[in-house]
């Protein structure tokens, strides 16, 4: 008998009926009518339970009982005796009374709820018969197939298949727990083959909360739940992307576009400003989401408000990701196989200028600056014209491969996994490659429980030498190759002609050799014990292990005029963190009449360790010697001669043995300690109050404020149970929620902070020279403010929401809306250079998140045409409330070292919102310059020339200063939205998944660099529409070089809406009638073909409207990232 | 059985609460507490360590390409060379920003390095006789308090809108400071250097040759006293160098010794910033002013030229020199188009062309164009910042405002001399005098940071003069009110709410 709570789950029906397809899997099918058993029974009446009878038939049968857990009470006491006898007289005399029937099939008996009649009415006219699947194209077994308006009917077998004798003009209804029922015309067919679609919120589905799990229709915080089936279809090497669009209020953007990139994950915004990362567990313990493999995620569920998230206290400021892995199940060995097949091709490319269209512009730069001599190449004819981006950049493959064993008996269950990814990057030179293997055994004893996880996970990641951002400004009259060169490649003639200097990539790329390989170990195992009735002990310990072994060597080269490396070096890195968590875990759960209760409480605790060695060896090395001066005194005297490295390109450190040496090395610890409680109470299913509290200790505090306490209440209430809503009839869920919860957070203060401590340097930027020997005089100081009086961050959260079904959950969804008000934010603060201080992490102002979220799920089908459509739409307003003084300000990231600074963080305003000058068009004649003064009359731009910019004199004190800057938007954008359709049709399948963001502005800091004509660099060819006499309708100011007006400076020119709509997803599929694959012995064959990142809709000019950035101080900074690529995928799903 | 194991498993729970404090309580194994240092006087000399790192500008590139850049470029005897960096230019054609990065970095280093002196100021001067002796905690303590001087006087010179540092911030309060009164800052400058002059030696030992000295601390109270125009307490400070013999200064023979490396903290050194040689274990405390300075031609960047103002000032006197050619110093300090000129070994006309009117400078230059070529362009070479030359022309400036031209004669001709020049005439008027003194300190201190400081102290109008007829590019752009000293850094005023 399969029990357990799990039973609830309709994907643990799917799943143990593979697992009973595969036992009889090519068995003789036993007829209909001959399952007749005896079974064994001496059962005393009033002494036995449901319960017991169903062990006993399972056990001395080959049937595997099916039912529904809040239907059937197995404590339920049997009130005849029962001595044994046939099977069927056991059920009946053990079911009477209690409304309940069943129904047998093959070996499969389904206990359901009694019908008022089991007659078969036999005036038929055809059989029909056919096969239920389900979406993903396994055979359902158990499936109700009867004709509409009667009783008649019958199940379908371990195969899915069942027959049914029906007058022609029925129709036949297919109806199975957990699944949208269908009624179907017969239509005079006597073959129909039916796909059910799951419904889309089980309402009895089982959500995991942390440290426990909870029916959906219990929950009263703010969840969002994805199912794996989601997950998959979306091709990434981290699980994190594929959860993008999934959920409202989830906001995910990838850090650039390439291969093995991290995701800046928000959840509900930034919360806090520096560790926007929310907490992930996996199987209970943390651990890393990057390293796993996104094939072995059987469910993410995500935490969003501060009452569901509170159980994780001081982790869970920004969320809390919970991820249950696949498991084995009781049956045969089954096997899935999947591989896929991808290329990745550029989606869009800077516009940059070619050598005729540069030379053109940058000419006219320079005659339009009487200061600045024109360099000797503008006037030299030039012989190329290479496309830098076309010698970068690439069409990329990708591939994947994964398979998984899984089966068990009712004792012990296993599941093995390995996959394998390879990802090239469309940039040269970068490759991703991800080796997963999981084993996970989980056994069952009378009272004892346990299992082991086991996980081990490889990255190598090759990573990019070249830069970007040298690519675009590279000079497009330089050859890539150029014999004349000692390397072979060519590079700006800076020396001879002043061309401005670069590194050329594509050399870089040749001879710098850099790469990182990261080992991820991931080991935990559990046990509970049943100690009483109700009462549950779970002790869990979990060991996370990573080692990176980073590695770069260089031979000397020579790419560059200015930046020639004369030295071979090699460098390594090798470092190890270790994470031990250790859970113990006391439940105890009772239902007493119509009160439901649930208390957990617990001891939790964790240490983190990390240490590094690294050294590197460059072929150098100094020789000394002494000599006498003009003046009689012996002076030192210093040579560097190259040494070591017999042939350069040995890359060990060995090779190098007799250069300059470097050593370092470290160790740090991290501890922390937490007790939990959480009480769930129901009254008659309808009114649920969910409190937890939970105390943390880190060791990041001092001892004096080492604790802090954070409390969560939640209300709900089932309006739908109630008695004065069951006439509604096409309402069938509706429920309120409230919460309130309090959070912290220590994610940005570093280990040790709360000491003041000294630091040690024996090299420049802390120490010196002495004596005529000029020995190194090691310095140590302390650069950190002196500060122990850390206090937690604290997050109160407040979330209201209604969840909601109508039309028998056709239609379904949920609302909430929430406010977040951060407080005593932990931030590394920038402070006056003039404190002459390393950035501090100080407690420091208020921050409030609100926003609303909406979920919609709607399925349906049309015939054999099953559909089903999600779409979420989220909003976010964030605002700093408090700051350490009213007018103070915290400027964003510079784009030009120390300045152009778009972004400040003021009182009343989101994080890092824009301020910016005003650009007001563009000087036409000197009349309109001398015309553009402030109120009293005095020119604002008096050095202004036509075609500079005109900005706005905010202050009207007649001349142009940062308080000119005006608050110009946001980039945190103000909605998120997602809409995906996934639908069947006979064997086809089709999912369509988008997303898109808007009200927020973008920053082009592209623009900046490429096309303010700054510098002599490369630039857009759009700078060719720059101002002139003869060009003067354009929005692009005359080409000057130095920008002696600044033109360039941070002002709303760059600035540009950055609404985007992405089509994420498109696949498509076709799933091989199962007739065909099982005679080669396969259960299930898909085939599909995918894009991704296809289509975006956008007026941004810029590659990518979708700004990842792990910086909160500047939401919507465009910079030179990697860009990201579509991506055309072929895969291939197996079962066996 | 099931029993016993639940007991035990509960068991742990109890058992780790007993030790969580010690569980929660964690701390490096290699740093130490503020508390637990300055426990001997090497930890009092490893803090003060720091502090010289910041003059020598605590960063390889920082060093040229931020405090040359922002000591020389505004100078109307420096421009950009071929090889120019937008915010570079800036500087030179007063289009500069209050977000300009070098600036920026200048302001920054210098108050890190301030807060380094506070702290050993404070720490080393809490430390018990039984950690450290008396002389030795004084010692260390005046040797901060002479670079806490140096430190505020190199802000004093650049910002006209200055932050005093008199302690190292403690608390968040403390982090953001109001603008100080300048005078309030002088006083802090001048009651540093006294006290580091009552207690630093004279002089050091081989192993310690480099650190601060008393003549140092006088040399800079005098220097601190002329920016003021208080030429008599100035008179009084130099003259213990030059009359007096405090450190027994000289000056060497071999002008160009003094910047090539050849001849480091010799007798004509009065302060002169450090660099090392040695490169084993990331080491590089050095900078890349050879090949900054050195012209693409000679194997450098090219990243700074002399303007022809600079050629006219040295020909002014005429071929007068016992060579019979120009001030001697003319050749030691520039590469430019004339048949004496000989660039390691080669004519001006074969290395720069024929009618080239460029003038390079030479000094800090790499030593010659095949070492530049190869890996040097990383220099070790110390860079002097006070010479005793300089002081000599202090002295003799200070002389000449409070007293006779005549008294003031004797020290400029001792450093004409080295130069090969003819002394002065005797007799010359006080102005004359002046006019003297600041041909002479334009052409023997050329390229070491000095000129546009001396020109802003000799007065406004002098200064305004100066810059607008330089010639050089950008030169229309000088603006007393803007340029005469820097707008405070854009990173400063976006971060402190005390301004």
């Amino acid at each position: 008998m399969r029990h357990i709570v799990s039973c609830l789950n309709p994907k643990f029906w799917k799943i143990m009926k593979l697992t009973v397809v595969l036992m009889i899997f090519g068995m003789v099918q036993i007829s209909a009518t001959t399952y007749s058993q005896n079974v064994k029974l001496n059962l005393k009446r009033g002494q036995n339970t449901l319960q017991h009878v169903f062990n006993e038939i399972e056990k001395q049968s080959t049937f595997t009982i099916f039912y529904q857990d809040d239907m059937v009470n197995l404590d339920k006491e049997i009130t005849q005796s029962i001595e044994g006898g046939e099977l069927i007289e056991v059920l009946d005399l053990a079911l009477q009374g209690t409304g309940l029937t069943y129904k047998i099939n093959e070996k499969i008996i389904i206990i359901l709820e009694e019908q008022n009649s089991r007659a078969i009415q036999q005036d038929v006219s055809i059989t029909v018969k056919g096969k239920v699947i389900g979406l993903d194209g396994e055979a359902l077994p158990g499936v109700n197939v009867f004709i509409e308006g009667t009783t008649t009917g019958t199940i379908t077998n371990i195969d899915g298949e069942y027959e049914l004798t029906v007058a022609d003009g029925n129709n036949i209804v297919y109806s199975f727990i957990g699944f949208e029922t269908q009624v179907i015309a017969v239509n005079g067919r006597s073959q129909i083959d039916i796909t059910l679609v799951e419904e889309s919120i089980g309402l009895n589905e089982v959500v995991a909360i942390g440290y426990g799990v909870q029916k959906k229709s219990d929950l009263t915080g703010a969840v969002a739940s994805v199912k794996s089936d989601k997950l998959t279809k979306v091709a990434v090497s981290n699980p994190a992307e594929a959860l993008q669009g999934r959920m409202a209020g989830v906001s995910i953007t990838a850090i650039g576009g390439g291969p093995g990139a991290g995701m800046d994950i928000k959840i509900r915004g930034a919360s806090t400003l520096n560790d926007n990362d929310p907490l992930v567990i996996i199987d209970n313990v943390p651990g890393s989401m990057y390293m796993l493999n996104p094939a072995d995620i059987e469910s993410i569920e995500v935490l969003k408000d501060g009452a569901a998230a509170a159980i994780y206290g001081t982790e869970a400021a920004n969320g809390v990701i919970l991820i249950t892995t696949k498991k084995g199940k009781e049956g045969k060995l089954s096997v899935d196989v999947s591989a896929k097949w991808a290329s990745q091709v550029q989606t869009s490319q800077l516009d940059m200028a070619n050598s005729e269209q540069y030379m053109q512009i940058a000419n006219a730069m320079y005659d339009n600056n009487p200061d600045e001599d024109k360099p000797k190449y503008l006037t030299e004819p030039y012989y190329y014209n290479t496309d830098w981006l076309g010698a970068v950049f690439r069409n990329a493959p990708m591939q994947e491969y994964n398979v998984n064993f899984k089966g068990g008996t009712e004792h012990a269950q296993y599941y093995v996994s390995a996959g394998w990814l390879d990802q090239e990057g469309t940039i040269i030179g970068t490759n991703f490659q991800k080796a997963n293997l999981r084993s996970k055994i989980d056994f069952s004893g009378e009272w004892l429980k346990g299992g082991i996880n086991i996980s081990y996970n490889e990255t190598e990641q090759d990573q990019m030498s070249l830069s970007i951002k040298e690519t675009y400004e590279f000079l497009p009259m330089v050859p890539v190759y150029d014999d004349s060169r000692e390397s072979g490649f060519g590079y700006p003639n800076t020396d001879e002609l002043g061309m401005p200097a670069n590194n050329n990539p594509v050399g870089r790329e040749h001879y710098v050799d850099s790469q990182y390989r990261d080992e991820y170990l991931s080991a935990n195992g559990y046990l509970t014990f049943d100690i009483m009735k109700g009462l549950n002990f779970r002790f869990e310990a979990g060991l996370n292990n990573s080692n990176r072994h980073s590695f770069s060597h260089n031979p000397s080269y020579n790419i560059n005029d200015k930046e020639e490396v004369f030295y071979p070096s090699v460098y390594e890195w090798r470092y190890n963190w270790r994470e031990i968590n250790i859970n113990n875990i006391l439940t105890y759960d009772r239902t007493i009449g119509k009160h439901k209760i649930g208390l957990m409480a617990g001891y939790v605790t964790k240490k983190t360790t990390t240490d590094y060695v690294d050294a590197s060896i460059t072929g150098f090395k100094n020789e000394y010697s002494a000599e006498l001066n003009e003046d009689g005194d012996a002076v030192l005297v210093t040579d560097e001669v190259a040494t070591g490295f017999l042939d350069e390109m040995f890359n060990t450190i060995n090779a190098g043995m007799d250069g300059t040496k470097d050593v370092g090395g470290t160790r740090t610890e991290y501890t922390r300690a937490s007790v939990i409680g959480r009480l769930n109470y129901s009254y008659n299913d309808r009114y649920l109050l969910q409190a937890t509290v939970r105390r943390d200790g880190s060791s990041k505090f001092g001892p004096d404020s080492r604790y802090g306490t954070f409390p969560s209440v939640a209300l709900g209430w089932r309006m739908s149970e109630e008695g004065f809503m069951q006439d509604i009839e096409f309402l069938s869920n509706l429920k309120l929620r409230g919460s309130y919860g309090i959070l912290g957070n220590e994610g940005s203060l570093g280990l040790y902070r709360y000491l003041p401590l000294m630091s040690s340097y024996t090299y420049e930027f802390g120490a010196y020279s002495k004596g005529r020997g000029e020995s190194v005089w090691t310095g140590t100081i302390s650069r950190d403010l002196e500060n122990r009086e850390y206090r937690w961050e604290k997050t109160a959260t407040m979330n209201i929401g209604v969840d909601f079904g109508f039309f028998n959950n056709k239609l379904s969804g949920g609302l909430n809306y929430y406010d977040n008000k951060t407080s005593d934010m932990l931030v590394n603060k920038p402070i006056p250079p003039s404190a002459g201080l390393r950035t501090p992490t100080v407690n420091f102002g208020e921050m409030v998140n609100s926003g609303v979220e909406l979920e919609l799920n709607y399925q349906n089908s049309l015939g054999e045409f099953n559909y089903s459509l999600f779409g979420s739409l989220s909003t976010t307003k964030n605002e700093v409330t408090k700051m350490g003084s009213e007018d103070e300000s915290i400027a964003g990231a510079a784009l030009n070292y120390s300045e152009h600074f778009a972004h400040q963080t003021k009182v009343g305003y989101a994080l890092g919102s824009y301020w910016l000058y005003q650009m007001g068009g563009i000087f036409q004649n000197d009349g309109e310059v001398q015309a553009h003064t402030n109120s009293e009359g005095t020119v604002i731009q008096p050095d202004a020339k036509p075609g500079d910019i005109r900005f706005k004199d905010i202050d009207d004190d007649g001349k142009l200063t940062p308080d000119d800057k005006a608050f110009s938007g946001v980039g945190i954008p103000k909605y998120n939205f997602s809409f995906s359709i996934d639908a069947s049709y006979k064997s086809f399948d089709l999912s369509v998944l988008m997303h898109g963001a808007g009200g927020h502005k973008i920053y082009n800091g592209n623009r900046y660099y490429y096309e303010s004509m700054r510098t002599n660099r490369n630039m857009f060819a759009s700078t060719l529409n720059a101002w002139s006499p003869d060009n003067t309708n354009t929005n692009i100011p005359r080409a000057v070089i130095g920008d002696p007006s600044q033109n360039s400076r941070e002002s709303t020119r760059f600035l540009e809406d950055g609404d985007f709509m992405r089509i994420k997803n498109i696949q498509l599929g076709y799933t091989v009638p199962s007739s065909l694959t099982q005679r080669i012995k396969i259960n299930k064959a898909r085939v599909y073909v995918s894009g991704q990142n296809l289509f975006t809709f956008t007026k941004y000019s810029g590659q990518d409207p979708e700004i990842g950035r792990s910086d909160v101080w500047s939401p919507g900074l465009d910079t030179a990232l990697y860009p990201i690529s579509k991506m055309y995928i072929v895969g291939v799903q197996l079962s066996f | 059985m099931k029993k016993y194991i639940i007991i035990c498993l509960l068991a742990i729970i109890p058992f780790t609460w007993g030790c969580e404090d010690d569980f929660l309580t964690t701390t490096p194994d290699d740093q130490l507490t503020v508390e637990a240092f300055y426990r001997n006087v090497t930890d009092a000399e490893a803090a003060l360590a720091t502090v010289y790192a910041q003059i020598g500008a605590g960063d390889r590139w920082n060093v040229t390409e931020v405090n040359f850049v922002v000591e020389h470029f505004r100078s109307d005897m420096c421009m950009p060379g071929p090889d120019r960096y937008a915010d570079w230019t800036a500087i030179s054609t007063f289009t500069n920003t209050a977000g300009n990065s070098r600036s920026t970095t200048y302001w920054w280093d210098a108050y890190r390095g301030l807060n380094h002196a506070n702290q050993v100021i404070e720490k080393v001067g809490e430390m018990t006789d039984d950690k450290i002796t008396p002389e030795e905690r004084a010692h260390i303590v005046a040797e901060a308090k002479f670079l806490r001087g140096f430190l505020h006087f190199r802000v004093l010179n650049n910002w006209d809108q200055v932050i005093l540092q008199d302690a190292a911030p403690t608390s968040e309060e403390d982090l953001a400071k109001p603008l100080s009164d300048r005078a309030a800052v002088w006083a802090l400058v001048e009651q540093d250097f006294k006290d580091a002059a009552a207690v630093l030696p004279a002089s050091y030992d081989n192993s310690n040759v480099g650190r601060a000295t008393r003549g140092a601390a006088i040399g800079y109270l005098g220097k601190a006293y002329l920016h003021q125009a208080k030429f008599t307490e100035a008179a009084a400070e130099l003259k213990k160098l030059v009359v007096d013999g405090v450190g027994s200064y000289e000056l060497v023979s071999n002008f160009m010794s003094n910047f090539d490396g050849s001849n480091e903290n010799n007798k004509e050194s009065v302060f002169e910033i450090q660099y090392s040689s040695v490169r084993s274990n990331g080491r590089h405390i050095g900078h890349v002013t050879g090949k900054f300075t050195s012209a693409p031609e000679t194997g450098g960047w090219g990243n700074i030229e002399a303007t022809q103002n600079m050629v006219s000032e040295f020909k002014s006197e005429g071929m007068i020199a016992n060579t019979g050619k120009y001030d001697s110093r003319l050749y030691a300090t520039l590469f430019f188009d004339d048949a004496d000129v000989d660039v390691f070994g080669q004519s001006f006309e074969d290395v720069f062309g024929t009618g080239s009117d460029r003038a390079i400078y030479r000094k800090f230059t790499l030593s010659d164009i095949v070492e530049s070529d190869n890996a040097a362009w990383y220099s070790s070479q110390n860079v002097p910042v006070m010479r005793y030359a300089d002081v000599l022309l202090m002295y003799a400036e200070a002389l000449n405002e409070t007293g006779t031209a005549d008294a003031a004669k004797p020290f400029i001709d001792e450093v004409r001399q080295r130069a090969d020049m003819p002394a002065l005439p005797a007799g010359l008027s006080k102005d004359d005098m002046r006019n003297r003194i600041m041909h002479e300190r334009a052409v023997e201190l050329a390229y070491e940071g000095h000129r546009f400081f001396d020109l802003r102290r000799w007065g406004t109008s002098i200064l305004e003069n100066k810059m607008q007829n330089s010639g050089k590019p950008g030169a229309d752009n000088f603006n007393l009110s803007s340029h005469a000293f820097f707008p405070i850094p854009e990173a400063e005023t976006n971060t402190n709410g005390a301004l």
